[in-house]
């Protein structure tokens, strides 16, 4: 599908017809979300759960992965429905809900959505669930992220329930970089071209993956020769012709009469 | 000279290469994240000693080729700063007072031991459209002593600028706090002089 996709091929995927322009293109936030947690679902169990605790905490509670489902519908009250992203379910029970946004640092996640996901959780047999959000802030402090969560503690407190639940908040970018560090442990390629995929997909979608590279990295050379060798300095004396100011009264024989 | 040192010479070379390879990588990411940081967008990309296609056959003349080959030599980037671009417009076409443009220059001056980051705040008080934005300002306009407002109107009296500068030490642009710090401290500055929040 990804593939696909960014190939232009678009008869069968459903963008038949639609210019594949990506700021134009509907839903374009999704098929970011399927293309990396798709792949993330594929992982060994090691280097997922390693994935999940370079991405949010050093939990022992972070276990092996055993279901994942894609925007499924959960009832809110027994009238509205919500949507989360992705539910990856671990082995020990932990859910996982992840709301993800297209922009890495674009202020896009809404504290009423991600409150009734944990309240829909809650109705539907998810207790504690780790909400994670995926892109859609300004910035990913621990002082952004502690404005989104008094938000949502705002509205829960309002349902009268004790709901706990841990909110993570994190770039596309961390997700990318979390990955990378997880799968460097392990030699096989066919991670390596996973990890390729999503950045393609990344790159289409214009976001960044590798983390900016500043000049106090840069490491000197000890270059010893400041001076080229004279072969290269050499100048063709034939290009730079002067006259020299011959007259007759000179050289008389070599001018001629 | 000996074949050894010869070697030698050109293994240099290629150290230098990746030196400036890293630099560059470095200093675009540099200008990236300023750029971003003042929430402008890019306008104009500026080499005055380079050569494009029209007069690359004079690479096998001249003696600077090499020179004028590097790409970050000496070079300017413009960013803008544009209030109201209504859809499917052209930002110079909606220039309003207060609308800015940002001036980068990385000066290459072998003598001076500091690597400099140059960066000029352009105020519009009033713009109406002649040519383009670089035609009718930046080509027009003189740079300002640094830390003072320069002004420039041209002649016709429907265009005039506030300009202000200052010279930003690179090595002082080393990570990203270090960046943000220096680059606040700039901000607060251009705004005192400029009267108004950049």
């Amino acid at each position: 599908m990804l593939s696909a996709i960014l190939h232009g091929k678009k008869t069968g995927t459903g963008f038949a017809g639609v210019r594949l322009k990506i700021g134009e293109t509907q839903g374009a936030e999704d098929v970011l979300t399927a293309s990396v947690f798709e792949r993330i679902a594929y992982l060994p169990d090691e280097i997922f759960i390693q994935f999940i605790k370079n991405l949010i905490c050093q939990d022992d509670n972070i276990k092996e992965l055993a279901e994942i489902e894609f925007w499924t519908t959960w009832t809110l009250n027994h009238e509205s429905r919500v949507e989360p992203d992705v539910v990856l379910k671990m082995n020990n029970g932990q859910t996982i809900i992840v709301e993800a946004k297209r922009y890495d640092f674009l202020q896009q996640q809404y504290r009423a959505q991600l409150a009734n996901q944990i309240i829909a959780a809650y109705e539907n047999d998810i207790i504690n669930p780790i909400m994670l959000t995926v892109g859609g802030l300004n910035d990913y402090t621990a002082k952004t992220r502690q404005i989104l969560q008094d938000g949502i503690n705002v509205i829960l407190e309002k349902t009268d329930l004790q709901l706990e639940y841990q909110l993570y908040s994190v770039s596309w970018q961390q997700i990318y970089l979390a990955l990378e560090k997880a799968i460097q442990i392990h030699n096989g390629q066919y991670l390596q071209r996973m990890l390729s995929d999503i950045r393609q997909a990344y790159d289409w979608h214009g976001i960044r993956y590798q983390p900016y590279r500043w000049l106090e990295e840069l490491t000197p050379q000890s270059i010893a020769h400041t001076q080229l060798p004279t072969i290269f300095k050499h100048k063709n004396s034939w290009t730079a012709l002067q006259p020299v100011g011959l007259i007759h009264q000179h050289f008389p024989s070599f001018l001629g009469r | 000279m000996q074949k050894e040192e010869m070697n030698l010479v050109l293994q240099d070379v290629r150290k230098a290469y990746r030196l400036l390879a890293d630099y560059q990588q470095r200093i675009i990411e540099l200008l990236d994240f300023m750029k971003n940081e003042l929430g402008a967008e890019h306008y104009y990309h500026y080499r005055p000693h380079n050569y494009d296609s029209r007069s690359i056959h004079k690479i096998y003349t001249d003696l600077n080729a090499g020179k004028n080959f590097l790409p970050m030599l000496d070079f300017h980037l413009l960013w803008h700063r544009t209030k109201n671009i209504p859809e499917n417009e052209e930002w110079q076409n909606n220039l309003m007072q207060g609308d800015l443009v940002f001036h980068i220059l990385i000066p290459d001056n072998q003598e001076d031991i500091h690597s400099e980051l140059h960066i000029y705040v352009y105020q519009c008080v009033k713009y109406k459209r002649k040519n383009n934005w670089f035609a009718d300002v930046w080509w027009q306009s003189e740079y300002p002593e640094f830390k003072k407002v320069g002004k420039f109107k041209d002649n016709t009296g429907k265009i005039e600028y506030n300009i202000y500068g200052e010279a930003l030490d690179l090595s002082d642009l080393y990570n990203e706090a270090a960046v943000r710090k220096v680059l606040n401290a700039f901000r607060k500055r251009a705004s005192k002089a400029l009267n108004q929040e950049i």
